[in-house]
């Protein structure tokens, strides 16, 4: 830590960073003072990916021309003086498993090979509407799903930790975190059904975000578990995340689960510190915390302590179950969904499918309807109490990801990141958590969540705000072979 | 990555239930797993319903099961 610190203190100044290493709200501010064309700022990614993604794999498919089109436009509308907003301009990519019409929707799965998309995300579309430019289509897990088994049997490679290239991303949002650290794009969308944003992000130093179960449209989206899946933005800084948030938050009718929530104000509050509020913090998980690493603890600790130097009023809190608790309730459900989506593919093209998509799907062939409305009842009494857990404090803290990011040659400790975590108990319950980098341990990022009220996402920015204000974790970027320009350390 | 080996009478179950439910043309593997599945499903619904039943809610009473949330008005 004390390392990193250092290295952050001697950190160039930013004009120094590379146009692929720039945050969303810088890029956005060049922009919009017409200090940064939106077709260098492309040009500097497309760069990148050229430069970088033989080695971390985080895009399946590079949308070239049509970015190409889109940052032209881009470019005269602002210099027209038609300044969209502060994405106007900026490069984004979204997991392969949102929709784009004319663009193919691989799901990084054989069973989708040649599908080309006649539909277009609404969430996509509201970042296109906004001036954001699509560099294209990212790599995920078969799609967007699985076991938590990771097998290098899908007709892509698998997405590589730009910390370390020999270890895992985490899952199911491989590409996008691959991406966003390694700066070929400068957010991303991925998808979360059980923590498939959070321990990405957290796997590679990134903040991801799940927003309230209906707040962000996932119209256009391949289906995996309907009353699980989450979308939400992976991005470098809080700011960059509120931002995207701000884009795509938002009622749709094409989703019948789209919330009919009135559009909060993520920025403006966003830099008021955290100064008099009530942070609840979790600590105790029972015989589920054991696994939790010394130095995600520690993290973990000395997080709490800042938040209490900032003026936060730090007090104990639990939740109302156990981990493995929410787990077992989610999973059946996810089991069960997912079959229901997939059912056709499974019973005729099955050979198709990765063995970690067959091995779940043959677990929701074997569910019977009485198990899964036995979970439905579970999941609607731990709602409610864990609401009211959560709903006294301002924010709550917890850890997330226990482990930090496992080694992909040693596929025995792979399961145990997807299941060591904190996260998918917000899957099943539907409340905002946002996954903040920590610190590192041995040149790996370690991270927390940050948790609320149902549409409580201005309040858990804030709070994630002051922490990344007041520590230097942003300062360090990931240091990548080859002909890297990107890396301090 | 291939299912454990397992005894005849539960790959035996494992087909009656395939044919049961429409996965025709099962391979050997495919039953394997699939009887491996069966033993990992049950032991989680298992504890679902165990837990559920500490609440102690009344069968007579209708329930709604909503999504995690409802939405806001």
């Amino acid at each position: 830590v004390e390392a990193v610190s250092k290295r952050a203190d001697d950190a160039e100044s930013r004009a120094d960073v590379p146009l692929y290493h720039l945050t969303v709200a810088e890029a956005g501010r060049r922009v919009a003072r017409r200090e940064l064309s939106p077709v260098d700022l492309l040009d500097a990614c497309l760069g990148r990916i050229a430069a970088v993604d033989g080695i971390v794999h985080s895009y399946i498919t590079v949308t070239v021309e049509r970015a190409r089109a889109a940052a032209r436009e881009a470019e005269a509308e602002i210099a027209g003086g038609r300044l969209r907003g502060p994405l106007h301009g900026i490069p984004f990519a979204v997991k392969d498993n949102y929709h784009v019409a004319g663009v193919r929707t691989t799901g990084a799965s054989r069973l989708m090979l040649d599908h080309v998309a006649d539909t277009t995300a609404t969430a996509v579309a509201q970042l296109e509407a906004a001036g954001a430019i699509l560099l294209g289509k990212l790599n995920t897990w078969e799609l967007g799903t699985g076991s938590g088994m990771v097998t290098d049997d899908l007709p892509f490679p698998i997405a590589r930790n730009p910390w370390d290239t020999e270890r895992l991303t985490g899952g199911s949002s491989t590409g996008p975190a691959a991406a966003v650290a390694a700066g070929t794009a400068l957010f991303a969308l991925g998808s979360d059904t059980g923590g498939s944003i959070r321990l990405p992000a957290a796997a590679c130093g990134l903040i991801g975000l799940k927003p309230t179960y209906g707040l962000v449209s996932r119209a256009g989206c391949l289906p995996n578990c309907w009353s699980l899946d989450h979308n939400g933005p992976l991005a470098w800084t809080i700011e960059d995340a509120a931002l995207v948030l701000s884009a795509i938050a938002g009622h749709d009718g094409s989703d019948p689960t789209s919330a009919d929530a009135p559009s909060a104000n993520l920025l403006r509050d966003l830099r008021a510190g955290v100064g008099g509020l009530t942070i609840g913090v979790v600590r105790d998980f029972g015989p589920d915390g054991e696994a939790l690493d010394a130095a995600q603890r520690e993290a973990f600790e000395r997080m709490v302590g800042t938040l209490e130097g900032l003026g936060a009023h730090l007090v104990p809190a639990r939740l109302p179950a156990s981990l493995t608790e929410y787990r077992h309730t989610a999973r059946v459900i996810n089991w069960a969904e997912s079959y229901s989506a997939h059912e056709e593919d499974f019973l005729e093209r099955r050979h198709l499918m990765g063995a970690s998509l067959r091995e779940k799907m043959m677990c929701g062939f074997a569910l019977r309807a009485a198990d899964y409305l036995a979970a439905l009842r579970r999941r609607r009494i731990l709602s409610r109490a864990t609401d009211e857990a959560i709903s006294p404090y301002d924010a709550v803290v917890l850890p997330g990801a226990f482990h930090v990011a496992p080694r992909l040659d040693e596929p025995d400790t792979i399961p145990a990141y997807t299941i060591d975590n904190a996260c998918s108990a917000f899957n099943l319950t539907g409340h905002p958590a946002i996954c903040v980098p920590t610190g590192f341990a041995d040149g790996l990022p370690l991270n927390a969540q940050v948790v609320g009220p149902y549409y409580g996402e201005a309040m858990l920015l804030r709070v994630a705000q002051a922490y990344e204000s007041a520590t230097p974790w942003r300062e360090v970027r990931p240091r990548l072979g080859g002909n890297d320009l990107g890396g301090k350390q | 990555v291939s299912a454990p080996e397992r005894d005849p009478s539960d790959l035996d179950e494992a087909a009656a239930f395939a044919r049961r439910n429409g996965l025709v043309e099962a391979t050997p593997e495919d039953l394997r797993l699939l009887a491996a599945m069966r033993e990992r499903v049950a032991a989680q619904v298992a504890t679902i319903r165990r837990d559920y039943a500490k609440a102690d809610e009344p069968a007579h009473v209708f329930q709604v099961e909503p999504s995690p949330r409802p939405p806001k008005s």
